[in-house]
């Protein structure tokens, strides 16, 4: 607790941000007047693979400002050591019994040949 | 169903013929499977969902012999603490007429408070059971972290979640908790409690017996919450300490960066756990012309209440590159903080006590123009879930107004038996 906090090794690690290959996010939120950017709102809507109408984004725009400016305070969180009392927990690799395949396909909008139908990926 | 909107499907699930819950009726809250009887989570996206299994706590139950009178409603997903954000509509407090249940499990709290079921199931990610319990005046329990399995709930943020019962007693809700607790293949983070220094004797637990209890009472929990909160929690604990238990101060330093920290995890979580939601295995019927992506982002507008999207946005956010070190990594600092905290506070205290909720019940539909002020609500109850503890929520008195207003007792890991002790000298 109380150590200053030690740049990551491998900084590029945790990017995986985009499921398609893109920019660095731009901020939500600038430094200078904490207001939210609603480009930068339907960015990540985007990425998260959520539709807003006009309304949404006006809203979120105004309400992350909000709820962004309250996180700001964990900055004052110390780093603190974890101390998780860990085990993997494992199973012998044996076959048992599991849902069929008309269960499983139940609740689908759409099926065809006893798979799930999709919409085309490009 | 009833005129307060408790139950969402009212369709009765008849358990076995014998076993210790054999004559009681048991609400199951709506993100917990029950094979053939629909599960919507409160929300568009799964109004037609039928899961093809039981939850694990759905068998046990069913196993004791309970009947399950219906699917009680919720907020989206769990995300709310008023039971408001339901695409099945608002639920009104039986024990405060034009005030909201609490939430996210309000219907279940309802449903117990107005006598329509015996007991019910709730889950609690950030005080989804305890609220709602404290707002009706009914009591619940926001099990140890691992000792209830989550096999069959669906998931909203999963490493802080555990199901807890609401009952009108300490002694029921204990009872049910013994009917439910356990470890469970399915589920992989269940422990043993008896492996981890407990035992399963909750109801047997519920004495009454507080003398010689320490209770430890956290200064930060007190801080800012309503004057009328603050005065009934003081007269609980006279109460107690009439009864034989003594209460000291400590400070927790760690629990004013809680709510936050909370919120950015289960938003992270939450943003992932909900990426199975695009209308292929389940959800509304697509009627888009467009690619996967267009497609599943239209499904999403569609089946999803603000609240969700604004979870899952957020979440999105606080995990994207340059921002999960400033957000979700000091999130899990301040987790590993409040452990600590909480841990060496129970070092001097069997239990820590403080208000469930700072504020008495809302009004229907005043808090759902402003997130942030509903999210500041949890401020007492997200710590117990970042901490993996046990805590129960029992009726400590009601405002001049009538209103009910719970008190937390929070122990420590797998030791049920302690807070369900001190809140029977209550309830």
């Amino acid at each position: 607790m109380g150590q200053p906090t030690v740049p990551p090794i491998c900084p590029g690690r945790w990017r995986f941000e985009t499921l398609t290959a893109g920019p660095r996010l731009r901020p939500i939120m600038s430094d200078s007047d904490q207001t939210v950017d609603p480009e930068a709102v339907e960015h990540v809507a985007r990425l998260a693979r959520v539709d807003l109408d006009d309304e949404e984004v006006e809203r979120f725009t105004e309400e992350f400002a909000d709820i962004l400016s309250a996180f700001e305070a964990l900055d004052e969180v110390p780093e603190t050591d974890r101390e998780e009392d860990l085990a993997n927990v494992m199973r012998a690799d044996e076959i048992r019994e599991g849902l069929s395949q008309e269960e499983a396909l139940e609740n689908a909008p759409e099926t065809e040949d006893g798979f799930f139908k999709g919409p085309r990926v490009s | 169903m009833t005129d307060y909107n408790g139950y969402i499907t009212a369709e009765r699930i008849e358990g076995d013929d014998e076993g210790r819950l054999a004559d009681r009726t048991v609400a199951v809250k709506d993100n917990i499977s029950t094979e053939g009887v629909r599960t919507t989570c409160g929300s568009a996206m799964l109004e037609e969902y039928v899961p093809p299994y039981d939850a694990t706590v759905v068998e046990r139950l069913r196993e004791a012999g309970a009947t399950i009178p219906g699917k009680t409603n919720m907020d989206e997903f769990g995300m709310g603490t008023t039971t408001e954000t339901s695409a099945f509509g608002p639920v009104e407090n039986p024990a405060a007429p034009g005030h909201v249940p609490g939430g996210s499990s309000g219907g279940s709290a309802a449903v117990v408070a107005a006598g329509d079921a015996d007991m019910a199931l709730g889950s609690d990610t950030g005080g989804s059971v305890r609220c709602p319990a404290a707002f009706c005046g009914v009591v619940g329990i926001k099990p140890t972290y691992g000792l209830v399995s989550r096999y069959g709930l669906v998931a909203y943020a999963n490493s802080l979640e555990q199901i807890g019962p609401i009952a009108p007693t300490v002694e029921e809700a204990a009872e049910l908790l013994e009917v439910i607790a356990g470890p469970d293949d399915r589920d992989a983070t269940t422990r043993d409690a008896t492996e981890a220094g407990g035992d399963y004797d909750y109801a047997a637990a519920a004495d009454g017996n507080v003398d010689g209890l320490e209770i430890g009472i956290p200064t930060e929990l007190l801080e800012g919450a309503d004057e009328a909160v603050v005065e009934t929690f003081w007269d609980a604990i006279e109460d107690l300490e009439a009864q034989g238990a003594s209460y000291h101060e400590v400070d927790l330093p760690s629990v004013e960066y809680a709510v936050e920290a909370y919120y950015v995890i289960a938003m992270s979580e939450a943003s992932s756990n909900l990426a199975r939601f695009d209308g292929v295995r389940y959800g509304p019927t697509p009627e888009y012309e467009g690619n996967w992506n267009e497609e599943f982002a239209a499904v999403r507008e569609e089946g999803f209440g603000a609240e969700v999207k604004r979870r899952v946005l957020l979440g999105t956010y606080a995990l994207s590159a340059g921002y999960h070190d400033k957000y979700y990594k000091k999130a899990q600092d301040a987790r590993a903080w409040v452990k600590q905290d909480f841990d060496e506070a129970l070092s001097e205290a069997d239990v820590l006590a403080s208000p469930t909720m700072p504020i008495p019940p809302m009004e229907l539909g005043e808090s759902l123009d402003d997130p942030l002020q509903m999210y500041l609500a949890d401020a007492n109850t997200t710590p117990v879930n970042l901490a993996n503890l046990p805590a129960i929520s029992v009726p400590a008195g009601e405002t001049d107004e009538g209103h009910p207003v719970g008190l937390q007792l929070v122990g420590s890991a797998f030791d049920e038996q302690t807070i369900i002790r001190a809140g029977s000298a209550l309830a």
